[in-house]
């Protein structure tokens, strides 16, 4: 024994040398990892053959071992920390000589590729990745950026710390719609940095707040951080719940928890955008409170107004927060009260009889043990009580039953759809803010579109019972519309004089678009993505043809179809193949397609303006390297993981974190390892080299998933801040002006480091932060 | 140690054997009707030779090159053509996937449909909606495989320059022709020998196995037959997974010849005290046209 250190000790000491060895010597850093993982697996099998490295690992031919057995300790429980006094063999780390462990383990390089980087099943969400890069990408290069913060710059400018107020809105604005750490700090840096110092802003407050907001596109949904360790963690909690299952002497992790161990990207989404929030209010408060205390280093900034037409404030506090609101309001009160809600009339024709909610109870004694202390006593007499829950089996409904349980659908269902109210809603607060915007503009357009809505409403609620056809319905409400319809065009025209809401409205849409269906549920993060992505294209298809004073007509009446096409697709069924095809299904199912085809050619379109504008082939390239970069990452680690499994480390380090009494412990100890770790590694590195070691033993507990990786995606995203190797310095140190040294960048992210770390003490403290989203719209 | 350098010697021997055999007997050694061809094909794909032969190869193009400069430069420079010129083709795979998943998903949301038919001039093609979907990881499979070299070339992997950036021109240099001679071109190589018979095991049966000599393997060939892997995760997905494979040993294959490329450059810089000489890096700053347009 060397040092008095077991072999694997030393064998992982060695691969962590190597490992920081290789990164630092510059090389790039995916190869560097692969490179050095290859390093340290030949100077460990140079010395195990050398019989230099002793593992004593615990002898399980002992009659103590087997004793311990006979108590019902399951195998995977007995290690060297948890039984200490267990008799030891000794033996070398690779048993079979590491020729073998060569070919049976890093030989499983081109498996892992092949599964967890190119083709496997957990890829699926992965491929997000690369649209939301291009989202990303083709976002920066059509300007928002840029509009956004010089409107910000004029809204917040004129308080103490404005400046930087806006900086993180602009931050946070940009973290929802693209989360590219990169491209925000390095617009952000160029743009606003040299407009702050010229103000006589501090150059630590403006570089701090520029580097925190920039990350902000790390915690904030859709952000790619959270799409890769969502991916791992998912696999991580699944394997970790089952083994904790078996160690609890269940058979698998449905009976232990009730539940499928399941953890999906879209969850993690939900749960990451209040903590994302959270931050980027912490960083807004500490700017206003630097501004406060220091005036001079922060002051504020007049501007030029907004809008060339003066509001008065009565007249703003009624039409943009006074009516909007009511609206909100009669829209929640008239779903609480029933007379807006589901007119869903679809009858199943089968039943499914299964038990939700309750307990498998023909399980063992160890099993039972461990239910009631999961779940509590009560839980699990109730379920015995009911019989315990069996698997779902369905039967037919005769026809009576059927009918029955149309009437009772039509009966309980809500005069007025919920769908049409939220489209109604949307229209009067289109209308309300039309209202605002311009006050001497004459209002009778305006409120010729208020008597339509409030007449469509009236005639969905009183003459249209839910049995209506969807083209009885539309003959019905077609009148009402069209006047509501022109009154939102008027609206939107006035609106669009607004410059605040010009610049804001395009990337809000997206970010709508894209955060609504992952948050809402409707479609998953890569099918969302790539909506994100062709929606970026579209937009700056259209900025770029403003640009050359053309129509963007083109690209409207594209995104004006696929208005139409969802719409029609929600309201009508379009399947055709089906054996009786209503009329008014053809018409729509015709109307839609038309609508399909030119909103595909549309985007095909905003492709080719942005190519014949050469903006399209540095965005595909570019977005094309990040890609690249990022998974030959994953690439590298996974060799790199290979090696530590070959000699027996990961097990051994699992073992060691298994050790500890308490779960708190394990998860803090993990959290200041990850954080220091922060300081010289990237994200990525992180996440692929150390949660998955790690992930195992913290996410196989009691602890909340979406909790854990939450916590451990604020704790990545302050490895951005961290110096000395904090990407989001790297970038502005590149672009700051001359004037600002590393000393400034340095000493100015300081305060929002421990920000961070204030921020995570809160999501520690208060959970609920992280976990209601997820259980609101989950139920 | 005697025992190694007589392995040692005795590959390249064999190697040099191989390559002077091949080309008396071109038709041999490349008549795929003849499965034992193949099966030599399988083995020499991964060996000791092959190894032996690309190291002899590439220091000899080196030592040619510390003579010859210019030569040296037309090697690394090809080099990088290749690399660019295959990235930023396939970069275009990206583009093709978003176009694609947004079909899909308008198709499958809106539609409910669960074929798509491509019928261009009569040609009809007709896949299942989920064919279409599982295909999407094959043009992120060709970004992430073939836009790695490219990645390269442009400067576009992530560097912890902590001490890098600190260092002179020639440390750099230095430290970079050490990264890719012990850490770059090892992991590939790995990467390369278990990939090329997985890639192999795709295609035909019986499987081969890096650990199989060639006599094994000559004697597999008798009941070799070509058995093309088209089963996918789900029963109407992707029917080509072999893609997958054949894109990884792309992948090494792109990435060896750029680390080699890359080895040159970094000598060829250490000498001439230049660096970029004649890179062909993509002009894409955005800020350009900020700070010329900052009217905007």
């Amino acid at each position: 024994m060397l040092f008095g250190l077991d072999g694997i000790e030393i064998a992982l000491l060695i691969v962590f040398l190597c490992l920081f060895g290789g990164i630092m010597t510059g090389f790039p850093v995916a190869f560097a990892i692969g490179g050095s993982a290859v390093i340290s697996f030949t100077i460990i099998a140079a010395l195990d053959s050398g019989g230099l490295l002793i593992h004593q690992a615990v002898d399980d031919r002992s009659a103590e071992y087997a004793a311990l057995l006979a108590e019902g300790i399951p195998r995977e429980a007995i290690s060297v920390f948890s039984f200490p006094d267990l008799p030891r063999i000794e033996e070398p780390l690779f048993k079979r000589g590491w020729e073998a462990a060569f070919n049976s383990d890093l030989g499983q390089i081109v498996n892992r590729m092949d599964q967890r980087v190119i083709g496997g099943e957990s890829i699926e969400t992965l491929l997000a990745v690369l649209m939301f890069v291009m989202m990303g990408i083709t976002l920066e290069r059509s300007r928002i950026a840029e509009d956004l913060l010089t409107t910000m710059a004029r809204v917040f400018g004129p308080l103490p710390g404005g400046l930087a107020v806006s900086i993180v809105v602009v931050g946070a604005f940009l973290a929802a719609s693209t989360g590219i750490v990169g491209a925000t700090v390095v617009t952000m840096g160029l743009l606003a940095l040299p407009t702050m110092l010229r103000q006589g802003y501090s150059p630590e407050l403006s570089t701090g707040v520029i580097a925190a907001s920039g990350t902000l596109g790390q915690i904030i949904p859709p952000s790619i951080v959270i799409v890769l360790l969502g991916t791992l963690a998912g696999d991580l909690y699944a394997a970790g719940q089952e083994q904790r299952a078996l160690l609890a002497g269940c058979n698998d992790a449905l009976t232990l928890l009730g539940e499928p161990a399941v953890l999906s990207v879209g969850t993690l989404f939900q749960a990451a955008l209040l903590p994302g929030i959270l931050l980027a209010g912490l960083y807004a408060s500490y700017a206003f409170g630097f501004a406060l205390f220091n005036p001079s280093k922060a002051p504020p900034v007049e501007g030029e107004a907004i809008s060339s037409e003066a509001v008065t404030r009565n007249e703003a506090l009624t039409w943009y927060l006074g009516v909007p609101v009511l609206i909100i309001l009669a829209l929640i009160g008239a779903g609480q009260v029933g007379i807006a809600g589901s007119q869903d009339l679809t009858v199943r024709e089968t039943e499914l009889s299964g038990t939700s909610g309750l307990l498998r109870t023909n399980v063992s004694p160890e099993c039972q043990a461990s239910l009631i202390e999961v779940h509590g006593q009560e839980a699990w007499d109730a379920s015995v009580e009911a019989g315990g829950a069996v698997d779902a089996t369905s039967r037919d409904l005769s026809e009576e039953e059927i009918q029955a349980a149309l009437d009772a659908k039509i009966a309980s269902a809500a005069p007025i759809g919920t769908a049409f109210a939220i489209v109604m809603a949307l229209f009067a607060i289109v209308i309300a803010l039309a209202r605002g915007v311009s006050p001497s503009a004459p209002a009778w357009p305006l409120a010729l579109g208020a008597a339509g809505i409030a007449v469509a409403l009236a005639i969905d609620w009183t003459a249209l019972s839910p049995l209506a056809s969807s083209g009885q319905r539309t003959l019905a409400l077609a009148l009402p519309v069209i006047v509501v319809l022109w009154s939102v065009r008027i609206a939107a025209v006035r609106l669009g004089q607004n410059e605040l809401i010009r610049v804001v409205f395009p990337p809000l849409v997206l970010i709508v678009a894209v955060l609504g269906s992952i948050l809402g549920g409707v479609t998953n993060p890569t099918p969302a993505a790539a909506l994100g992505a062709g929606g970026a294209i579209m937009l700056a298809a259209y900025r770029k043809l403003k640009d050359e004073n053309k129509t963007g007509r083109t690209i409207l009446v594209a995104a004006l179809s696929i208005v139409v096409m969802i719409l029609l697709g929600a309201n009508f069924d379009l399947r055709v193949t089906r054996e009786v095809v209503p009329f008014e299904d053809w018409a729509a199912f015709i109307v839609a397609m038309a609508a399909y085809h030119v909103a595909m050619l549309g985007l095909l379109y905003g492709c080719w303006v942005l190519y014949r504008t050469s903006v399209l082939a540095p965005v595909v390239r570019e977005t094309a390297k990040v890609t690249s970069m990022v998974f030959t990452i994953l690439i590298g680690s996974q060799l790199l993981n290979l090696v530590v499994i070959s000699f027996g480390g990961e097990h051994y380090i699992q073992q060691v974190l298994r050790s500890f009494e308490q779960e708190w412990v394990v998860f803090l100890l993990v959290m200041v390892i990850l954080f220091i770790l922060g300081f010289v590694l990237d994200f990525l590195e992180i996440i692929y080299i150390v949660v998955p070691i790690v992930g195992p033993v913290i996410y196989g507990g009691t602890l909340d998933p979406a909790w854990v990786t939450i916590m451990i995606a604020v704790n990545l995203q302050t490895s951005f801040l961290t110096p000395p190797f904090g990407f989001a310095l790297f970038y502005l140190r590149g672009v700051a002006p001359p004037g600002i040294t590393t000393g400034h960048i340095y000493r100015g992210i300081l305060p929002f480091v421990l920000i961070q770390v204030v921020g995570l003490a809160l999501l520690w403290l208060f959970p609920e932060v992280v976990t209601i989203l997820p259980d609101l719209i989950g139920k | 140690m005697l025992d190694a350098i007589g392995v040692v010697l005795a590959t390249i021997g064999n190697a040099l054997y191989g390559v002077f055999w091949v080309i008396t007997h071109p038709v041999q050694a490349f008549n795929f009707s003849d499965t034992e061809a193949i099966m030599r094909l399988i083995f020499y794909g991964a060996s000791g030779e092959l190894l032996a032969l690309v190291i002899l190869v590439a220091l000899g193009v080196f030592i040619a090159g510390m003579f010859r400069r210019e030569f040296l430069w037309g090697v690394v420079l090809t080099i990088e053509g290749i690399s660019n010129g295959v990235g930023r083709f396939a970069a275009w795979a990206g583009l093709i996937m978003v176009l694609q998943q947004i079909m899909v998903i308008f198709l499958q949301a809106i539609f409910r449909v669960s074929e798509i038919s491509v019928s261009p001039v009569g040609l009809d093609f007709t896949k299942n909606l989920g064919w279409y979907g599982d295909g999407l990881k094959f043009y992120n499979g060709a970004v992430v495989c073939l836009c790695c070299a490219y990645t390269f070339v442009q400067r576009g992997h992530v560097r912890v320059d902590l001490f890098y950036a600190s260092w002179g021109h020639r440390t750099k240099r230095i430290m970079d022709m050490l990264g890719t001679v012990f850490m770059m071109l090892p992991a590939l190589s790995i990467m390369w020998l278990y990939g090329w018979f997985f890639m192999w095991r795709s295609l035909a049966i019986p499987p081969v196995n890096a650990t199989d000599t060639l006599d094994r393997l000559v004697l597999k060939a008798r009941a070799f037959r070509w058995n093309v892997e088209t089963i996918s995760s789900s029963p109407s997905g992707f029917d080509a997974y072999f893609l997958f494979k054949v894109l990884l040993v792309v992948f090494c294959f792109t990435m060896i010849l750029q680390a080699i490329g890359f080895f040159y450059r970094s000598f060829l810089e250490l000498r001439e005290e230049e660096t970029e000489r004649g890179l062909d890096l993509d002009v894409l700053d955005p800020h350009d046209g900020v700070a010329t347009e900052g009217g905007h």
